[in-house]
């Protein structure tokens, strides 16, 4: 079989994805259950599931909600937690060439953190394979897939979890697995290093701005490191 | 009031997924900009990864007897020496799991 064609390259993606499936159904099933918490009901927690398909932004629309915070604030926060979404769709659109109206649809719908490194480290291992859009949307149609489904079973189960499991901590954990394979030169450690510390140095800040200025922190400094090291 | 929310949070994660996708042809963006986008990964997974591993309550808890710690360390190690996710993940809870029941956390 062809290994570029989009079948091929869609395969490849699923299977990619699989193992980050372990970290991101607990992931899915603390989501259900916090959307559960804020009183939504099974149709509008499954709603926006499916058309946000982003866990930290239906974590924060369901955390705000029910605190009843203002509607622009929620929409600010959204948008803020997204950034890194904009990031990534800048950082991966060079690799992916020219894509018909179809596939950029499919691509900017189903886009997740786990696609966008799986995707980079695609790059890295075989740059000279086409159709990595396919690759991408291979990814996000499992997570999509397992997604919904573990956030359904999050909210049929409600808050009958025992706390002490600590299931959140697979969260953190899935999106460690996916840190250690892109610190490949001293410019990554230093960008995670930076991003690592400023995320805790700004942890209260309001709004959840921190991760944005931890993410701008942790770029800059593997700027700096990339300048210094061409001297 | 809850549907509009529901509709804004899909535009905002839609858009901002689709941005560069749809609009920017691959040599449109300056290689002063792509050298430095290449960094973004480790800034936001590190910027995600490390307050919850790291900040029990309000504070920051660099402490041997923090069980998030010590699954995190093993989680890292795992990964970094065998490059498995799976294996990283599993065996980053089960330190969890056991670090919380000797340390009575």
């Amino acid at each position: 079989m062809d290994l570029d064609s989009p079948k091929a390259r869609f395969i490849a993606g699923v299977r990619a994805q699989a193992p980050a499936l372990v970290g991101m159904l607990p992931f899915g099933v603390v989501v259900g259950v916090a959307s559960a918490a804020a009183g939504l009901t099974f149709v509008e927690g499954m709603a926006l599931s499916l058309l946000a398909f982003s866990g930290i932004v239906q974590l924060i629309a369901v955390q705000l909600h029910v605190s009843g915070a203002p509607y622009l604030i929620i929409l600010l926060t959204a948008i803020v937690v997204s950034l890194r979404l904009l990031m990534y769709s800048a950082s991966l659109a060079p690799h992916l060439g020219r894509l018909t109206w179809r596939e950029k649809v499919l691509t900017g719908y189903l886009l997740t953190d786990h696609g966008y490194a799986l995707g980079m480290i695609d790059v890295a291992h075989h740059p000279e394979r086409r159709n990595r859009q396919w690759f991408v949307i291979g990814t996000g149609a499992l997570a999509c897939a397992a997604w919904n489904v573990s956030v359904a079973a999050g909210m049929a189960v409600g808050t009958q979890l025992p706390v002490s499991w600590g299931l959140d901590f697979a969260v953190p954990l899935s999106f460690l697995a996916l840190l250690v394979p892109v610190l490949r030169d001293r410019p990554s450690w230093a960008a995670a290093l930076a991003g690592g510390g400023v995320a805790i140095a700004a942890y209260a800040m309001p709004l959840r701005l921190g991760l944005i200025t931890a993410v701008l922190a942790g770029v800059a400094a593997a700027a700096l490191v990339r300048r210094w090291e061409r001297r | 009031m809850l549907w509009l929310i529901i509709v804004s949070m899909a535009v905002v994660t839609f858009a901002m997924r689709i941005s560069f996708i749809a609009t920017v042809k691959p040599h449109a963006i300056p290689e002063a900009i792509r050298g430095v986008l290449a960094y973004v990964a480790p800034a936001v997974l590190a910027a995600i990864v490390v307050p919850p591993i790291l900040v029990r309550g309000d504070a920051v808890d660099l402490s041997p007897d923090n069980p998030r710690l010590i699954a995190a360390a093993v989680a890292f190690a795992i990964a970094w020496f065998t490059k498995s996710v799976v294996g990283s993940i599993v065996g980053g809870m089960a330190t969890l799991w056991l670090a919380q029941w000797i340390l009575g956390a």
